[in-house]
């Protein structure tokens, strides 16, 4: 694989994919429902559970309401997009921290003139009951990737160990663009779509909507509502519709909070309700990889 | 070719902490393997960088030592079974016994191993399997833990003039070669390197840009970084990041680079914590502790442009995050931090026992107790006005947005704050610094507060904070301390045990005091006792044993009322707790068996006094009113001679003469003590 200079957003995305899609990963979609990271998509929480061997890469849109900024921070967003590669098991022919590094000069980064550094960072998921061990990679001081190997999901000890390496894409584009407002990156430089044509109007009103307009009560009735239909599809051995409500009640949660409306001793029980569900989730996904005639993920 | 083991472990990037413990851990572990299995050896070394861990073992035996041991059996006449047992236990057989003096004896040979055949075993199951991490990562089949996924293992023995691979280790699903990796990006080669010897070994390295040595990554650094700091009439900025730094890179490379002059009004350590805590930079400060704008960055490469991309890529993160701390300072600034205080009711201070908001609330009740009670006296009202500012406030900056940040930039902040949003008086700065200071002491090696404000909130939320803890049951135990309650027992004794002229507590911490007025909790009462005799133990070097040999000597009113007793006899009579331990000191040394009933008096010969201090200690000790200040001048002068450890009746007559002192002064003591207390 050659070097190609990244000239835009839309570069940046195709040229990630084509790297990881020839080592082997199975390029899938992002999973339509909202999330706050690319970890909560089935392909990764649900499949990482499953002993079979499986790689993937997918662009997944994320949503942090409490980072709203209504358009004005040069780099803080309220929806952004993380590009996540998950490889299980762990390839034992070809080191896998090499072929990140690979992959970086694939994009553009030339390593021998810049300072990349593995930086200890050890990740947790409250809500997803989820931890593994791992590093922040560091380009010349700035994060610009978070490597992970999995221990545990859902509170379930991951039988084989999968290994998480999630790009924070609008940071790295403005890196090696050297762009210093998330807006005035390039989406497509040739038809001279700028980020901020798309998601400027957008970034405003989100803000606006996660901080003001969100209407509390039909927010805390649909984590209710949410609940309930995870826990009744579990009762029914529905896991993926089951996890599916189980991410909705995340997003719930993450809008709640933006609203302002939680006191401390209530997020620790929202957190631990969706952690709850998570666990489920898990559980019943892990008992019906073991039966019999179960095929596929 | 001297005779020498090598162990490589190679590995992705462990964590700093991980891998320094391991240097300590697999050395032990090495020597001991090596012990158990009788294999000789000189020392060992352990390198380490993130990558990898390399132990040296000089002079190891080429062989283990052989063994002859001689073995006791039943007696001759014993009965057949018993005779067989031991033939069966043995492996033995009657031509191989001896007999002496009426019993059967077989001498038992363990012959000499060639090292070489047992090392590739002992290296994985006794030392290899037993290393245990703090945190620890499972990544293969194997499942086994260690810090970070193992890359490669290689392990050459040396002996007898010949190089040996120990291909026979086999951990984590890695099984021991000859090969080895350079450094990741500067390396002459990415594929795997051959190593053909140890000396090859540390020399490959070399030429691959890896210092393995971390004492010499260490001193390139400082060497260099020293140099710049000259450079600008400065000195290094002394904290941990520099340790930390030796085992980020492979190849330390010292760069230079200097940031807006606009950033350096704000707090030095929100500066600091931003530049060290977040980003690894090493910080300059003048001779008076000014922070300069210059500072240095250790990186991992050498690249072609002498480090320009790399020192652009980092002052642009650099600037970003100060201009994040200049917005939130600059916000901060803006809300009057009594304004905070409401704010406090929305940060949990523990778990069940509500927010920092009545933590305040509880620490101004407190507060008014130990004025109460004496333990807090010489308060003028000024004094209480500031004080109740003070605890007012102390906790207002856990709501600014810097310390929401940077957590540990707690109680810097708002003594910033405060000074920066009242008016310019000695007033206002005394109150900030004793905010800014009122989280001191966090550790024995720490220093106190900077003024009595400070030392007073201290002490209150220290307090306040044990009580709560304890309780709703949350004390230490044995092995675990999870809330640091030891280290705010300690602070709280330091206080209450400072000298008068001490600058942080002015003789505003009545030192007579008892546990009990600190609190009715009967278990917090204890813990304080234990902890003060910790104190004592280390800080005035009055060992345990003597502490608690004075409690026994005083008789069970003190056992119940040890820590009146304690309290007080450290504060007014340190003198002769301390002459009471060097005496307990010399005679455990001579081994002499303490006594300290009157009969030491008996055993006294004056014929074999040889000296002016013999006699004149003897008059004091015979004296029909024992004078406890002459008697500790008789004791200074009688510790000028020599007691030498030699057992002779004159020596002997001396350590006698130490019990009697040591009966009368503990006897001083306990009088004393019960005077106190009936007293009060």
């Amino acid at each position: 694989m050659t070097t190609q200079k990244i000239n835009d957003f839309q570069d940046l995305i195709s040229s990630l994919e084509a790297f990881w899609i020839n080592q082997g990963c199975t390029k899938l979609t992002p999973y339509d429902a909202e999330m706050g990271a690319g970890t909560f998509h089935p392909a990764t929480a649900l499949f990482s559970l499953n002993p079979k061997p499986f790689s993937t890469c997918y662009v997944q849109p994320s949503r942090r309401p409490t980072d709203g900024r209504y358009g004005q921070s040069p780099n803080r967003l309220q929806h952004y997009f993380q590009f996540q590669v998950v490889i299980k098991p762990v390839p034992s022919k070809q080191n896998i921290t090499d072929t990140y590094l690979k992959s970086l000069q694939h994009i553009g980064i030339d390593i021998n003139k810049h300072d990349i550094r593995f930086v200890e960072d050890d990740w947790k998921s409250p809500t997803l009951g989820a931890s593994g061990l791992g590093w922040e990679i560091w380009c010349d001081g700035m994060e610009i990737t978070q490597f992970t190997y999995f221990q545990e999901m859902g509170g379930i000890s991951c039988p084989v160990v999968a290994v998480e390496i999630t790009y924070g894409l609008e940071r790295l584009a403005m890196y090696l663009l050297e762009i210093d407002n998330v807006y005035n990156l390039p989406w497509n430089a040739k038809a001279g779509v700028m980020y901020g044509d798309i998601f400027l109007n957008s970034e405003k009103a989100f803000s606006d909507y996660n901080f003001n307009h969100a209407n509390v009560q039909n927010l805390v009735t649909q984590f209710k509502i949410m609940e309930e239909e995870c826990n009744n599809l579990i009762a029914n051995n529905l896991v993926y519709p089951a996890y599916h409500c189980a991410i909705k009640a995340s997003n719930v949660f993450n809008l709640l909070d933006a609203r302002g409306v939680i006191s401390v001793a209530e997020r620790e029980l929202y957190i631990s309700k969706i952690r709850n569900l998570v666990k489920q989730c898990c559980n019943l996904y892990v008992q019906q990889c073991n039966t019999n005639n179960f095929k596929g993920f | 070719m001297q005779n020498q083991l090598l162990l490589e472990i190679l590995t992705e990037e462990i964590p700093y902490s991980l891998q320094k413990q391991l240097i300590t851990d697999i050395n032990t572990l090495f020597a001991n393997a090596l012990n158990t299995n009788a294999i000789n050896f000189s020392n060992i070394q352990v390198k380490a960088t993130c990558r990898r861990i390399c132990v040296i073992v000089n002079d190891i035996a080429s062989t283990t030592t052989a063994l002859s041991q001689e073995k006791k059996g039943p007696k001759i006449d014993a009965n057949q079974n018993a005779i067989d047992g031991f033939l069966r236990q043995n492996n033995l057989t009657m031509q191989q016994l001896t007999q002496k003096n009426g019993f059967y004896f077989a001498n038992i040979t363990t012959n000499a191993t060639a090292t070489a055949d047992i090392i590739g075993f002992i290296i994985t199951q006794q030392v290899l399997a037993k290393v245990k991490f703090k945190k620890s990562m499972h990544w293969n089949e194997s499942k086994v833990f260690w810090a970070r996924p193992i890359i490669s293992i290689l392990c050459i023995l040396q002996v007898n003039n010949s190089v040996n691979f120990i291909n026979s280790i086999n951990f984590a699903n890695v099984t021991s070669s000859n090969y080895t990796l350079g450094h990741r990006f500067l390396s002459l080669t990415n594929s795997p390197i051959i190593v053909n010897n140890i000396a090859d070994y540390f020399s490959k390295l070399q030429q691959n840009y890896v210092i393995l040595c971390q004492n010499q990554r260490k001193q390139h650094i400082l060497q260099q970084a020293t140099a710049i700091a000259n450079k600008y009439n400065a000195t290094l900025v002394d904290n941990w990041v520099l340790d930390e730094i030796v085992y980020l890179t492979e190849y330390p490379v010292v760069l230079e680079s200097v940031i807006d002059n606009k950033y350096l009004h704000l707090p030095k350590q929100l500066i600091i914590t931003i530049m060290a805590n977040n980003q690894r930079y090493l910080n300059l400060q003048t001779q008076q502790g000014n922070l300069l704008p210059n500072y240095i960055i250790v990186a991992n490469n050498l690249p072609k442009d002498n480090g320009a991309e790399i020192i652009k890529g980092n002052n642009k993160v650099l600037v970003a995050r100060l201009e994040d701390g200049l917005f939130f300072y600059n916000q901060d600034l803006k809300t009057p931090l009594t304004n905070n205080i409401q704010k406090l009711k929305n940060i949990t201070f523990f778990q069940d026992l509500g927010s920092y908001h009545n933590k305040v609330t509880s620490m101004q009740a407190l507060f008014n107790n130990l004025v109460q009670n004496n333990v807090l006296t010489n308060l003028t009202a000024n004094d209480i006005n500031h004080i109740t500012t003070a605890i007012q406030l102390c906790k207002a900056d856990l709501v600014s947005g810097a310390v929401q940040e940077m957590p540990e930039l707690q109680g810097i902040m708002g003594g910033y704050y405060y000074q920066q949003q009242n008016n310019n008086s000695a007033q206002t700065t005394l109150i900030a610094n004793g905010i800014k200071t009122h989280y001191k002491p966090q550790g024995p090696a720490d220093s106190l507060p900077a003024n009595y404000i400070g030392s007073i909130v201290s002490f209150i939320d220290k307090l306040d904070t044990l009580q709560q803890l304890f309780a709703i049951g949350k004390k230490p135990t044995g092995s675990s301390d999870p809330y640091a309650l030891r280290r705010n027992a300690l602070a709280i004794i330091r206080f209450l045990t400072a000298s008068s002229n001490n600058v942080a507590t002015e003789n505003k911490f009545n030192n007579n005091i008892v546990f009990s007025l600190l609190t009715n909790n009967i278990e917090l009462q204890e813990f304080f006792t234990e902890r003060f005799k910790n104190y004592l133990a280390e800080t005035i070097q009055i060992s345990k044993d003597t502490i608690n040999q004075i409690l026994a000597d005083l008789y069970s009113i003190l056992a119940i009322k040890g820590t009146t007793g304690l309290c007080y006899l450290y504060n007014s009579h340190n003198n002769t707790l301390q002459t009471i331990n060097r005496i307990n000191k010399m005679l455990a040394s001579a081994n002499y068996t303490y006594s300290h009933n009157t009969n030491a008096l008996s055993q006294i010969n004056t014929n074999l006094f040889t000296t002016n201090q013999e006699k004149q200690l003897y008059n004091q000790l015979t004296a029909s009113n024992i004078n406890i200040a002459q008697l500790h001048t008789a004791c200074n002068n009688f510790f000028e001679i020599k007691i030498i450890d030699n057992n002779t009746a004159s020596n002997t007559n001396k350590l006698h003469l130490l019990a009697l002192a040591n009966y009368y002064f503990a006897n001083y003591l306990y009088n004393q003590s019960i005077n106190y207390i009936n007293s009060n």
